[in-house]
Parts: structure tokens; C-alpha cells; sequence
């Protein structure tokens, strides 16, 4: 495996700390006091996503992490694994624990675009669309005379998931989502 | 990033790092310190463990001009300055460029207080007026970090450094280098000097007798974070500075780094006797960084490395 001198530092390098694939967020050169140079710099932990904060000697080394993104599609969930397959000719499969689609699940409907995070070869994190369009199954009924702008209803949506929408939404319309913030953003172009 | 044959800082910015330099100038004038040019190029350089010279075939560029600002002092010459361009290997970083401008000047008969105060109405000059505090590096660490580094055991400050990020080597100068850079930047004052250094850190400067004990009489000054100067009541007594030499020559080879041979023409001149004195080393693209309002040293560079 390769490995890169804290002088070779820079945002985005994927780098193994303390046994787990971490990216560097920043990297700074620190020397205080005519003493020891040090390289300040912030990891972002790939499985975890906390963000650990080490001053490393300069010169030192670290292992290069064996991690790649793809995009794959969203196949099927088996209920205990979640099923991608790489969009490129190898077609390879691979499975994901709940705990690494890590919330993704909200949102997943089958052939969905997802990032993929690998590390030697298995998944570590899942990123759903930034936009999804999921079907309403199930909110109350709109009421007469709620056209106040503002209100708002809890509605299940067929991935099971239960997000707030507006009150004009009925059951079987289709709706886009911002998966960054869970919200709902409007009623599908398409429906 | 523009095409690297442009200089990294705008022209207007030129101009006003101009200005800047050109009131340095006047206020050493006006005091009557002499404007001094010494070699770049020398046959001797720093011993210091932390400090790599760049090392040419006929000598070394220098990573200061104090030796041979030294060696002017002994031979007669007044208290003087000088700016000019210094040298140190593979310091490169926001605030570190392997070649940058260095103000330095050696003040005779000031201890370090009274050239402290003279910092201060520099530095007032360049970002204007505003007031300066003053901690012993044992309690700015004590303050920031709850550990006593003239006391704690070298385990009890490795335990101290590593809960605050630090993933380096055990040993107990490093940790306390880590400990200082870490207190130097969290401590909540935009201007203030760090005075007392372990006597382990006093490089050129006289060890002097203090409340902890034996502390060197050096200083710092940070501005916003910045290291921005390093100063010194400076060493006179040679039998003490080619001690200090060996012992980093010691400290070199244990880190596996070339041995440095003592500068004779220094200490033949400090046997001659150097004049009591106090001098002080100011990054000058950090002042003019800092002055400017940037935050970091290309864009008051003219070629940073990259473009060089």
C-alpha cells in the first residue's frame, strides 16, 4: 500500500488513522517556538463520519486507505442487507449492513443512483440521491379550508419513512425530496 | 489559482507593502539604528535541532542574519538592523515559505523588557495601536492546557498532549513544542508576548533566574495566532555558547541529523566580547500579512514557493 509524508497532505486524501479509513478535511503546518514542525490536520473518519482533529511530526507517514467511491444502483433490500450493483461492465454486487447504509434506507427506492464508499472492497457508507421522488401512501385527508400557508401534515411515504408535507398533499400523489435535509421541496414533475 | 508566471500578490498590494517597509526604515532611522547587509550566503549556519539550513556547495544560506549581526556588534558597530531574505528547508504552510524576509536588530545596553517595548511601537506602527499582555510560557501552558511543564513528568505530559490531538513521539521536548503551539493558539488575546522559556529552548539568549528557577530570557510575540517575533538578552559568554552547541549537536544526532561545526569567527568575536544587548527576529511577510488583513504569508509574496 502506498503511504503519503504529512508535506504531501491535502484535502480529500484518504488516509488510514488508528486502524479506520479517515479524509483529510485540513492540513496545516504548525512550528512553534523554533521546536518540533508539526502537521495539524483534521480527519474526517469514513465509517463513523466523526471528525478527529491530530498534530502529527512533519515527515512522518501515514498508509494510503484502500478506499474508492462508486456510483452503484440500488438494487433490493433483503431486510437484513441492502443489495448495489456497480453501474459499470463488471456489474458486481455488493451488500450493505443497516448500520453502513446508515439512514440512506429512508429514501432508497430499486434502481436508485446511489454513492457507494468501498474500503478494500467493502461498503462503508451509502449516499442517496440528492433528490428523490417517493409515493405518498398514507396522510390524512386535506381538510376543508386549509389553504393557510405554512401548515403542514406527517405523511408516510412508500419507503415506510414518515416526513412532514403540506396539507393540499392526498395519498398516491408523488413527491421530491431533499435527502440532505429529509424536507419536502415540491410535488413531482412528473405525476 | 492564477497563471503561475503572475506574482502571487496583486500589485496594489506591492504598493502598500512598499509603504509599510519604507516606514520601518524610517522609524530604525529615526532612532538611529543603522540599516546593516550582511551575507546570505555563509560558510557556518544554526546548530538548532529544529532549524535546517540549506545546505550549497560553498556553505549555507542563512537561516538568520545573527552571527553575523553578532560579529558587527563586536567589532564595533552600532546598534543595527537589517531586512533581507533568510532560508530554512522544508518549511512551507500558510504562515512558512522556505525563503521569506527577516527583520532583525540588535539594540546595545536594552535588556529584553526595553526591547519589548520597542516591539510593541514597531508592531503599533504596522497594525496600529492596541494593548499587549504578557505570560511565562510555564503559565500560558498552565493556563491552557492545566499542566506545569517545568513539573509534570514526562508520561503525565504525554497523557496531556495526546487528549488534545497529539499523535507524535514520546519524548518531552516534543510534547512541550506540541503543548506551546496548541496554548499559543487557544490563548484568547490578540496580542501578547510569551517570556521565560525553558532553558532547554534558550538557543542564543541568556538563562536568567526567575520564580521557577532557571528560565531563558527570550521572547515571543504572537498576534493573532502569528508567531510574529523572537527575541533575545543575548548570550555574550562563548565558553557557554559552544556547550549549547555541542549539547544540540548531541540532540542532532540522536534524530539522526548532520552534525553542525561550531562557528569559530562568532565565538572568536564573542571572546573578543560582544556588547551587552538585546536583539529580536520578526517575520516581515507576517507583519505585512497581518497588517494587511490576509491570512497567510503568498499574498504579500511576490514568487512563494510554487511560483519561485
Amino acid at each position: 500500500m502506498a503511504s503519503y509524508s504529512t508535506n504531501e497532505f491535502r484535502n480529500g486524501l484518504k488516509v488510514m488513522l488508528e486502524g479506520e479509513p479517515c479524509v483529510i478535511l485540513e492540513a496545516e503546518f504548525v512550528k512553534p517556538g523554533k521546536g518540533q514542525a508539526f502537521t495539524r490536520a483534521k480527519f474526517r473518519n469514513l465509517i463513523s463520519g466523526r471528525v478527529w482533529d491530530r498534530t502529527l511530526r512533519s515527515g512522518e507517514t501515514m498508509e494510503s486507505a484502500d478506499v474508492v467511491e462508486l456510483n452503484m444502483e440500488y438494487l433490493y433490500s433483503d431486510g437484513t442487507d441492502w443489495h448495489f450493483m456497480r453501474m459499470d461492465d463488471t456489474f458486481e454486487q455488493v451488500s450493505a449492513s443497516l448500520a453502513v447504509v446508515g439512514g440512506a434506507e429512508r429514501w432508497l427506492s430499486e434502481q436508485d443512483k446511489c454513492t457507494v464508499t468501498l474500503w478494500e472492497g467493502n461498503p462503508i457508507s451509502v449516499v442517496p440521491p440528492n433528490f428523490v421522488e417517493l409515493q405518498v401512501m398514507d396522510t390524512e385527508p386535506n381538510i376543508r379550508g386549509d389553504t393557510v400557508a405554512g401548515g403542514s401534515k406527517p405523511a408516510t411515504l412508500s419507503t415506510g419513512t414518515t416526513i412532514r408535507v403540506p396539507l393540499f398533499i392526498g395519498v398516491g400523489e408523488v413527491i421530491r425530496i431533499d435527502t440532505r435535509t429529509g424536507e419536502y421541496v415540491g410535488r413531482s414533475k412528473q405525476s | 489559482m492564477t497563471s503561475p508566471w503572475r506574482p502571487a500578490a496583486t500589485a496594489q498590494t506591492l504598493c502598500d507593502r512598499s509603504s509599510l517597509v519604507w516606514s520601518i526604515r524610517k522609524f530604525f532611522h529615526d532612532r538611529g539604528v543603522i540599516e546593516v547587509h550582511t551575507p546570505v550566503l555563509g560558510s557556518r549556519t544554526v546548530s538548532d535541532l529544529h532549524i535546517d539550513s540549506i545546505a550549497v556547495q560553498s556553505g549555507f544560506l542563512q537561516t538568520s542574519p545573527e552571527y553575523f549581526m553578532k560579529r558587527l556588534l563586536a567589532g564595533g558597530v552600532p546598534s543595527c538592523y537589517q531586512i533581507g531574505p533568510v532560508f530554512r528547508d522544508g518549511e512551507v504552510g500558510a504562515w512558512h515559505n522556505p525563503e521569506f524576509v527577516m527583520l532583525e536588530w540588535y539594540r546595545i545596553g536594552f535588556d529584553s523588557q526595553r526591547l519589548r517595548n520597542e516591539v510593541m511601537e514597531l508592531v503599533d506602527l504596522a497594525l496600529g495601536s492596541d494593548s499587549y499582555s504578557t505570560v511565562t510560557y510555564q503559565n500560558l501552558i498552565g493556563e491552557e492546557v492545566g499542566v506545569d511543564v517545568f513539573d509534570a513528568s514526562p508520561n503525565e505530559l504525554l497523557r496531556v498532549a495526546e487528549s488534545h490531538g497529539y499523535s507524535g513521539i514520546d519524548d518531552a521536548n516534543e510534547t512541550c513544542d506540541f503543548l506551546y503551539s496548541h496554548a499559543m493558539e487557544s490563548y484568547d488575546c490578540p496580542r501578547f508576548f510569551v517570556v521565560d522559556f525553558p532553558v532547554g529552548s534558550a538557543a542564543l539568549s541568556q538563562i536568567t533566574m526567575s520564580e521557577s528557577g532557571n528560565v531563558a530570557d527570550r521572547f515571543e510575540l504572537i498576534v493573532s495566532q502569528v508567531e510574529l517575533a523572537n527575541g533575545y538578552n543575548e548570550l555574550q559568554d562563548p565558553i557557554e555558547l559552544d556547550r549549547r552547541i555541542s549539547r544540540d549537536n548531541r540532540r542532532r544526532k540522536n534524530k539522526s541529523k548532520s552534525s553542525i561545526s561550531p562557528d569559530e569567527r562568532l565565538l572568536a568575536a564573542m571572546h573578543h566580547g560582544l556588547p551587552q544587548c538585546s536583539g529580536v527576529a520578526v517575520g516581515l511577510d507576517r507583519l505585512i500579512s497581518l497588517a494587511l488583513g490576509f491570512d497567510d504569508l503568498n499574498q504579500v509574496m511576490t514568487f512563494p514557493a510554487g511560483r519561485a
